[in-house]
């Protein structure tokens, strides 16, 4: 549907998804294996010649093939898998760029924070870290149990209210990743998707500050778009920095006219899914939190449309 | 000298078919005559050896009727790929149903309707400007071989007097590449679209049988033209439509309009 949709769960594009690839690929390859042992044995045991039929029916064949086989085999697997992912729990430096996302239902609250731990930045659905490097994440849940999933980039790790799990993801090269919850968590679970973008690091540097500084200005109140976002109750849910707009309750629409995508990570981004959005997302992610605007006439809704395009 | 396609052009037509072509007031039009605007093709349904429903297609025959009788294009020259384009309604004959004239019908898919004197826009450059050069060598045959010339004539009668299920169509453009089009623009996010199975968005009109609407939008005449313009700026040709102007590319947009009139309705 768009860039980095669905996300390939075999494709790697970074160290803590890369070493969870590669040992599926060996447990799919051992799997294999057995099943061609499994399936020989058990052509000969039933056409085989008696004789062979009596070996494979023997105490030697039950003690090599059902006890010892499997015990030296799942062994080894497990020392080896083990120390293939064991960088995946390596404890966090802690001089690492963090990131707080908070899994709610059905989108993602994303945090960019500070060297002493404060939220600077607000987003939602959409994550934008630096290529080359490890980037932290402090994932927690405003309500039921999600999983953070970006299979290119990292493996899943649940988040779970009262708790803080920390995960590591890191992407090689710029690029757009997908994400997905990964837990049942209700309704539009499924409509439930998240996107990363990896970009340069002096590209990714220069975009935190475009956002920190227009954070810091006022936006223009005056538009008709902008009157309307206060007026028709946007602003009671959203946040839109530089303005009065400062609801908690949905996601931060400080920068929403420069994501990929809408509904959380679902659609994509322009005026015409804005103004559908907008008009009834209900039919487009039923049970979402956001009421459908059928009061709001296709003017008004051009024009809320064209003011969120425009909060980049 | 243009290089004649005897195999593909003789059989079917002037054999199993009886043509003719008639001035208004009936009487039977001579070989070298031009074919004027007058002019009409009358076309006599064989009395074997072709299904009724292909009788049908073609000459836009009755069941209860032996013969037809319809006007024709004023010359092979008004027939071009670019034909639709902001002049008429453009029709394709269903080629699946018509073996025996497949080929016929891939090179003359686009047909003006008679409406007298209509000059169509050059082709652009490319294979357009190619299909109107073979019609032009097809139009220089055709004053050898009458009824050579006649098959394409009849073919523009089939587009004229469309059978209920034929579609909309544009010169090429592409319904599979439409779809993708569709769903990467996200119009399901208003509109319910038949073939698209998520999102079923309820802010615009479902867009379901669109090639029997006369209107679009309420207000403009339903052509595939008109319908790609729309999908690409509507505000500008309906203002204060709800739709806004949206991110797709002209061939974007043809494949999207090329999509939705393949769409039937319920």
């Amino acid at each position: 549907m768009f860039n980095g949709w669905p996300p390939p769960v075999l494709d790697p594009a970074g160290p803590y998804a890369g070493s969870i690839s590669l040992l599926s690929w060996i447990l799919f390859a051992m799997a294999a294996v057995v099943l061609l042992v499994v399936l020989v044995a058990l052509y000969l045991a039933l056409f085989g010649r008696r004789e062979l039929q009596r070996k494979v029916g023997g105490k030697t064949a039950i003690w090599a093939g059902g006890v010892a086989f499997p015990l030296v085999v799942l062994t080894a697997l497990l020392v080896y898998g083990l120390s293939l992912t064991n960088h995946l729990s390596d404890p966090i430096r802690g001089d690492e760029m963090r990131v707080r996302i908070t899994g709610e239902m059905w989108w993602w609250r994303v945090a960019y924070l500070n060297a002493q731990g404060q939220e600077i930045i607000l987003d939602a659905n959409e994550l934008h870290i630096p290529a080359g490097q490890p980037v932290v994440l402090e994932l927690e849940s405003a309500d039921v149990i999600h999983s953070f999933w970006v299979p290119r980039l990292s493996g899943k790790l649940d988040m779970i209210p009262g708790r803080r799990n920390l995960m590591r993801i890191q992407a090689n090269t710029p690029g757009t990743f997908g994400g997905q919850c990964a837990e049942y968590c209700g309704g539009p679970h499924a409509l439930m998707g998240f996107t990363v973008i990896a970009h340069d690091p002096v590209q990714f540097t220069r975009l935190m500050e475009a956002r920190l500084a227009k954070a810091a200005i006022a936006v223009d109140a005056t538009s008709a778009g902008a009157r309307l976002f206060d007026t028709a109750g946007c602003s009671a849910c959203h946040r839109i920095a530089g303005t009065d707009a400062n609801g908690v309750a949905g996601p931060d629409l400080t920068h929403v006219g420069s994501r990929r995508t809408l509904g959380a990570g679902i659609l994509p981004n322009n005026r015409g899914t804005l103004m559908g959005w907008i008009g009834n997302s209900q039919a487009i992610k039923p049970n979402n939190r956001m009421p459908p605007y059928t009061l709001l006439s296709s003017e008004q809704l051009m024009a809320l449309a064209t003011y969120l395009e425009a909060q980049r | 000298m243009v290089k004649r396609e005897p195999r593909l052009w003789r059989p079917a037509v002037a054999w199993e078919w009886k043509l003719s072509v008639v001035l208004r007031d009936g009487l039977p039009l001579s070989r070298r005559q031009p074919l004027g605007d007058p002019s009409h093709l009358r076309v006599v349904a064989p009395a074997v050896g072709i299904s009724l429903e292909l009788t049908n297609q073609i000459a836009g025959v009755e069941s209860s009727q032996s013969w037809r009788t319809g006007a024709i294009a004023p010359t092979i020259h008004a027939v071009t790929g670019k034909t639709g384009v902001g002049r008429s309604r453009l029709g394709t004959a269903q080629s699946d149903q018509m073996p025996v004239l497949r080929q016929a019908i891939r090179r003359f898919a686009l047909y003006s309707c008679a409406t007298g004197g209509q000059r169509t826009q050059e082709g652009r450059g490319g294979k357009e400007g190619a299909t109107h050069q073979h019609m032009r060598a097809i139009a220089r045959r055709s004053c050898w071989f009458p009824s050579v010339g006649l098959l394409p004539l009849m073919l523009g009668i089939a587009a004229c007097k469309a059978p209920p299920d034929q579609r909309q169509f544009l010169p090429q453009a592409n319904a599979a590449q439409g779809k993708i089009a569709i769903e990467s623009a996200g119009c399901g996010a208003c509109h319910t679209i038949p073939g698209i199975s998520w999102p079923k968005g309820k802010v615009g009109p479902k867009l379901e049988g669109l090639a029997e609407r006369a209107l679009l939008a309420g207000v403009l005449p339903n052509r595939p033209d008109v319908l790609a313009a729309y999908i690409r700026n509507a505000p500008r040709l309906v203002p204060g439509s709800g739709m806004p102007a949206m991110p797709v590319t002209e061939d974007e947009a043809r494949d999207i309009a090329a999509y939705l009139y393949k769409q039937g309705g319920e």
